[in-house]
């Protein structure tokens, strides 16, 4: 019962934000999102082609591919990279904090 | 992660794929969340009175990501290609959408990445426990 309820809170919370993501569409500030980031474009695709040739040319040739593994590793090299650098800062960050709880009085000013 | 880094490689899975995990991901988001709720009022109560740094800037990457998975999931349902015309339904495609789509995608896998990288002890630890349980379990059958 106490999952159900959960559930349904998550429904409305999850339905609150796209109703936003409608106020944001009707709003001047849609075009802050609108297509800069297409990458849907083809290599030397230019940007005055229609959207949908665009996005149907690139669904035309990808469809059901699971074989350009450079995407792939570029994506997990990304993702390795922020853990690496969030983890490295983190660790470093505790290190500090125990040292200078495990040292003397005044010994963490100098 | 693991699905939404693969997720994230278009080019990789094909439009097919990517719409599928994409939909498969949407469901566990809401299951997620669901499972953690208690922990989402918690520690939202707690941010009233004092709360750590660190426990403050998970919640507040948590809460980032709920808002930035949500449009994209949302968006990627929209602009559906091939999953949902393949149950009958067409969902009309717009500028706005594609674009909310990838930058949010953009966005989320940043925060993805920060967001394990901030759990990664708990993980870290879950991992070996259930590492433990399997190789225990095999030696013992």
């Amino acid at each position: 019962m106490k999952l159900v309820r959960h559930f349904f809170a998550v429904l409305l919370v999850v339905g609150l934000v796209i109703g936003l993501a409608f106020l944001w569409k009707g709003s001047p500030a849609a075009s802050v999102v609108a297509d800069e980031h297409d990458r849907f474009r083809p290599p030397g695709g230019t940007t005055d082609q229609p959207v949908d040739e665009r996005f149907d040319r690139r669904h035309e040739r990808d469809n059901g591919v699971l074989s350009r593994f450079e995407d792939l590793g570029q994506s997990v090299l990304m993702v390795g990279l922020i853990i690496g650098g969030v983890v490295f800062v983190d660790r470093r960050r505790q290190r500090n904090r125990r040292q200078v709880i495990g040292s003397p009085p005044g010994a963490a000013a100098g | 992660m693991i699905a939404f880094v693969v997720d994230y490689s278009y080019r990789f899975t094909g439009l097919a794929w990517h719409e599928w995990i994409g939909l498969g991901f949407g469901l566990a988001l809401l299951v997620h969340m669901t499972l953690h709720w208690d922990w989402v009022l918690r520690t939202t109560a707690r941010l009233l009175r004092k709360l750590p740094g660190r426990e403050r800037a998970r919640w507040t990457i948590d809460l980032l990501l709920l808002l930035v998975m949500t449009f994209c999931v949302a968006s990627g349902v929209l602009i559906s290609r091939s999953a949902l015309p393949a149950v009958g339904l067409h969902p009309a495609a717009g500028s706005f959408w594609r674009g909310l789509h990838t930058t949010t995608a953009d966005i989320t896998v940043v925060l993805v990445g920060v967001h394990v990288a901030l759990n990664w002890k708990w993980i870290v630890s879950v991992t070996r426990r259930l590492f433990h349980r399997t190789t225990r379990t095999a030696a013992a059958s």
